[in-house]
């Protein structure tokens, strides 16, 4: 888990936002160990969209937990703008998911009892902040995806789309470095999906660092560059020179 | 995140599944409840047998025939012998001898029927003593006024009935001056004695008294100057461990018995009366409060199973709020919270059904319910460390959930 000399020789005034240097993940079920990472090494700059893609096995699952600090490499070293969070505690680690990640699930995640707004602010909440102020930034989150109008639903009472989005400002509302998103359309139908892929293209295009995980070409069509995972290693790794306009459809 | 936040999310955690909250919250109201009631019970019994205790007369010695040991000399069970006399009596009534007895009241008693002129019976206890009998006894007369030591030593026909008894006889009717026969000898009504209550074992407002000399000589026939038992009022209660050396070294040397194991009379304080009807009462109660304290128990468990379940029914929302940044420390806190929310609230519940119960239980049972401010503190203080206590296992799973494990899950 030094750190390697690559690294050191390349400090860009401004770090990217995600560095893994091979990284391997290993798990132990019973007397089998699985190898779900072998050796995963790359940077993703500031303000790129980028898609990572791969078959189930692949290993794109763990590589999201990992780059989400829902989980900590077997080995190799993860700095996430700059700072290494490869060793940290369950206590940091959460530190880093409240302050630095915004995440976007398939599931979407949202807690059924709570009204939207109260879903948005609950990273303010474990970030310390005024009620005031969590209550002004979630409105503004709210705003941001387009649902103001929807602040005091439960997510019962919001369509599949909607409740992705009003999960899309929980992501937003905490100014994080880094948006994750794992299969973000895969509940949602073609027209929400869009929604939310240009959602996701417009947040890049004001500076957004974003990832996006999915097996599913034309979601992954909308990145600017596509990573290939296939058994635990980094198959291809291209730019894609001609992403949709985000303007386009809203 | 402060706690307010902490207390603000554990309380809609609670009302967003009310009825499984309010069912878990009845397991510990029932057992706060049943403590509540079964120590107030015990508290209640005990302030009544203190009570009872003292209406029999303050400082109260009794001296009875007979003996509880079990050696040679002229022996017999407590009660069972007559070796009680009037010259023991005047004995210890000596100021020489017993200088902290304050006064002596000899008595014997026996049941009769009571006939007014108007030919109403009541069948009730007739005891002979003398003047000394009413401050002995801690009593006063409401009506009339008692015999005197004339009365006493002329063998007067009069008679003092005790209220109840005086009801019983002549109703609403002043019985004062009336004439009331007993075994055909009619005695005059010279008063009525204050109501004090019924004690465990006797109606004390439910007798006659009359003098000694006219119990021994009009009524009863002699009973050649024994007694059946002699009541010594102590000068004070810091004195009475004298007054009561002072009676049996008196009655020792009266009835030339030279060691005190073989004493033929007993003599009985309201203290021991007192630590005895206490030590049952104390026993009931421990018993009572134990099982009490079971269904306590069983509350607390209902409290963790309910926790658990909550753990396991929210392991996404406990995965999720870890991704967004909960701490397991926070995780543990928030259902360390919830858990002390479902005790306290019991418990202050609980609180209110034991008041409740302590007033409106006593007109079924007859029995008082002493429920001290203390009592009802400390019962929703266990009950908040009851849900504390019985949180801390699911809490810590839920804290130690790891947040991919817990958002896989469906």
């Amino acid at each position: 888990m030094a750190p390697t000399p690559m690294s050191s020789e390349l400090s860009p005034p401004v770090p990217p936002v995600i560095q893994l240097v091979d990284v391997t993940k290993t798990y132990n079920l019973g007397k089998v160990q699985v190898q779900a990472l072998r050796g995963v090494s790359l940077s993703i700059g500031t303000g790129e969209l980028t898609a990572i893609m791969g078959p189930s096995g692949s290993g794109k699952s763990t590589l999201m937990h990992i780059l989400g600090c829902l989980d900590v490499p077997s080995a190799g070293s993860y700095l996430l703008g700059g700072t290494d969070v490869s060793g940290m505690s369950e206590a940091e680690l959460a530190q880093v998911r409240n302050v630095r990640i915004g995440f976007v699930f398939q599931q979407f995640n949202l807690l059924a009892s709570m009204s939207a707004w109260h879903n948005v602010e609950l990273p303010l909440t474990y970030a310390g902040v005024s009620r005031a102020e969590r209550r002004r930034r979630a409105l503004a989150s709210l705003e941001a995806v387009g649902l103001a109008d929807r602040a005091n639903h439960r997510p019962g009472e919001l369509s599949g789309g909607q409740q992705q989005r009003v999960a899309m400002a929980r992501a937003l509302v905490g100014d994080p470095t880094l948006i994750l998103a794992d299969e973000p359309t895969g509940n949602l139908d073609s027209e929400s999906s869009e929604e939310i892929l240009v959602l996701l293209r417009q947040l890049n295009e004001t500076g957004r660092t974003v990832v996006l995980i999915s097996h599913d070409t034309e979601v992954a069509a909308s990145a600017t560059r596509l990573l290939r995972l296939r058994d635990g290693r980094v198959q291809s790794d291209t730019a894609n020179p001609n992403p949709p306009d985000a303007a386009v459809d809203l | 995140m402060s706690w307010i936040e902490t207390l603000r999310t554990g309380i809609g955690a609670i009302v967003s599944h009310r009825l499984r909250s309010a069912l878990t919250m009845l397991g510990v109201l029932i057992g706060i409840a049943a403590v509540m009631l079964t120590v107030g019970l015990g508290e209640g019994a005990q302030a009544k047998v203190t009570s009872e205790v003292a209406s029999l007369g303050s400082n109260l010695l009794v001296v009875s025939p007979g003996s509880t040991t079990t050696l040679a000399g002229i022996r017999g069970g407590l009660g069972s012998a007559s070796t009680l006399t009037m010259s023991d009596a005047n004995a210890l009534d000596s100021k020489l001898n017993a200088p902290d007895i304050a006064a002596v009241a000899p008595t014997n008693q026996s049941s009769a029927v009571l006939t007014t002129a108007a030919g109403v019976t009541w069948t009730t206890r007739v005891v002979g003593s003398t003047p000394s009998w009413l401050p002995v006894r801690n009593r006063t007369t409401t009506e009339g006024s008692f015999f005197t030591q004339a009365d006493e030593a002329n063998g007067a026909a009069v008679v003092i009935l005790a209220s109840a008894t005086a009801q019983e006889l002549f109703g609403a009717s002043d019985p004062v001056g009336q004439t009331v026969s007993i075994s055909g000898v009619p005695l005059t009504v010279e008063g009525v004695l204050n109501s004090v209550g019924s004690s465990s074992t006797t109606n004390e407002d439910d007798q006659a008294i009359v003098p000694m000399t006219t119990y021994d000589n009009l009524l009863f026939g002699s009973s050649g100057g024994t007694v059946s038992s002699i009541l010594l009022e102590g000068r004070s209660s810091a004195t009475l461990t004298a007054a009561y050396q002072e009676a049996d070294d008196t009655l020792l040397a009266l009835h030339n018995i030279t060691t005190p194991a073989g004493a033929d009379f007993t003599i009985t304080t309201q203290q021991s009366v007192l630590s005895a009807a206490g030590s049952v009462t104390r026993t009931l109660t421990v018993l009572l409060a134990g099982i009490a304290a079971i269904s306590l128990l069983v509350g607390g468990i209902g409290v963790m199973n309910i926790m658990l379940v909550s753990v396991t029914e929210r392991v996404r929302e406990i995965g999720l709020r870890k991704a967004l940044g909960a701490t397991p420390h926070l995780i543990r806190r928030q259902f360390m919270v919830e858990a002390s929310i479902l005790g306290m609230v019991g418990g202050i519940l609980g609180v209110a059904l034991g008041i409740l119960g302590a007033i409106l239980l006593p007109y079924v049972i007859s029995d008082p319910i002493d429920i001290s401010p203390t009592a009802a503190i400390g019962a929703v203080v266990v009950a908040m460390l009851i849900g504390l206590g019985f949180g801390v296992y699911p809490a810590s799973r839920a804290a130690r959930l790891a947040p991919i494990d817990a958002l896989r899950s469906e």
